[in-house]
């Protein structure tokens, strides 16, 4: 009885902890992108200035309270060679960002090779995904739909969702971290 | 406008950060500390307790300590951890025999209490040298895919052709400021 009680009231009141990796190429805009997350839901949260954002070697993190969540999010570097190092993050993730630039249809093929890489990790078919189609108030910025068809999803089972975003102006982020939260929220328990 | 405001945000943001610089002995701590310092490169001799200067850094202040790395007097880094706010560890990228000790150095000292809250940089230094490992080679020798509770950067520098130090302390400098005070 004891022990149904405490299920309870943490099942109620206790903040529920989760982990949303950000990944995706170098410069896509993954820290900015976090950063901006940081700003909507940080009370006071000094930002960084866009423009002193260097390209992460390392790892960035960001902690997140809305509502009965609480989401850690990992950002990391996406340089070519340290994208081996993100299945490290992927096994213990609860949800996954990917992070696409709009403004590069160039490396459409590059990112679709790197999605699927992401996609073979065992972990990651059973977590909600969402792709930010990032800089899309760019102009000749491709369209998340465009982005959506050169994706493939493969054998994943739980949620997928894209939509355009831009980092720099905070389009959207709210709307990016409201779909994840409901997304979790919306699994069964017994997946945590 | 925004001129105005960060005028005065820098006046409010005088703090001096406390900010520690560990590494193995002969990873290039003490010519870090005075290049950022003096803008020079000093001689230096291995260091036998430690070195502490003001630096200023752009709009930045910081009190840096620069700790002798030798084996018999690493376990007095810790003396120095408290209140922290930084953490720079320089490893010699071109030391590859001893990156396992000095991932054994860092993860024991990433364990302390004191340091929970601490930004880490590391500077892969010595990149001026033939053989040395890159980004990548550095971040796994060092073990840091472990490392998820904190941010942490790894920069390329060669202090004794001072490149890359501008960049790291940039870095450091930003996400210093989005901490709160």
């Amino acid at each position: 009885m004891y022990t149904l009680s405490v299920g309870l009231w943490e099942q109620f009141f206790q903040k529920k902890d989760y982990f949303v990796v950000i990944v995706g190429l170098d410069n896509a805009g993954k820290t900015t992108f976090l950063e901006q997350i940081k700003g909507k839901f940080v009370k006071n949260y000094p930002m960084l200035n866009p423009a002193k954002i260097t390209s992460t070697v390392g790892l960035n993190i960001g902690k997140v309270e809305v509502d009965q969540a609480r989401l850690n999010f990992w950002d990391v570097g996406g340089q070519e060679d340290l994208r081996c190092l993100w299945a490290n993050y992927l096994d213990e993730a609860s949800a996954l960002i990917y992070v696409v630039d709009a403004s590069r249809p160039d490396l459409l093929p590059t990112v679709a090779e790197s999605f699927k890489e992401v996609m073979k990790v065992e972990r990651v078919k059973e977590v909600p995904i969402l792709v930010a189609v990032n800089k899309s108030e760019l102009e000749g910025a491709i369209t998340a739909d465009k982005v959506r068809m050169a994706l493939d999803d493969g054998d994943h089972e739980a949620d997928m969702a894209v939509l355009p975003v831009s980092a720099l102006e905070g389009l959207n982020v709210d709307r990016c971290v409201r779909w994840i939260l409901r997304s979790l929220a919306s699994k069964p328990l017994f997946l945590d | 406008m925004g001129g105005v405001l960060s005028y005065f945000r820098n006046l409010i943001d005088s703090k001096e950060y406390r900010i520690l610089i560990l590494g193995l002995d002969g990873a290039g701590k003490t010519t870090i500390l005075y290049k950022l310092q003096v803008g020079e490169i000093v001689t230096t001799i291995p260091t036998i307790g430690f070195n502490v200067e003001h630096v200023q850094y752009k709009n930045l202040k910081f009190q840096v300590w620069d700790l002798g790395g030798q084996t018999s007097i690493r376990p007095y880094w810790r003396c120095y951890y408290a209140n922290a706010d930084a953490v720079i560890y320089v490893v010699d990228s071109a030391d590859k025999d001893r990156m396992g000790v000095s991932k054994g150095e860092l993860v024991s000292m990433l364990e302390e209490e004191e340091l929970k809250d601490a930004v880490l940089l590391i500077l892969a230094n010595k990149q001026d040298l033939p053989g040395k490992m890159t980004m990548a080679e550095v971040h796994k020798a060092l073990g840091l895919e472990t490392l998820k509770n904190r941010t942490f950067q790894i920069c390329p520098t060669s202090a004794k052709k001072g490149e890359g130090l501008d960049a790291a302390m940039d870095w450091l400098g930003s996400t210093l400021s989005t901490k709160k005070l």
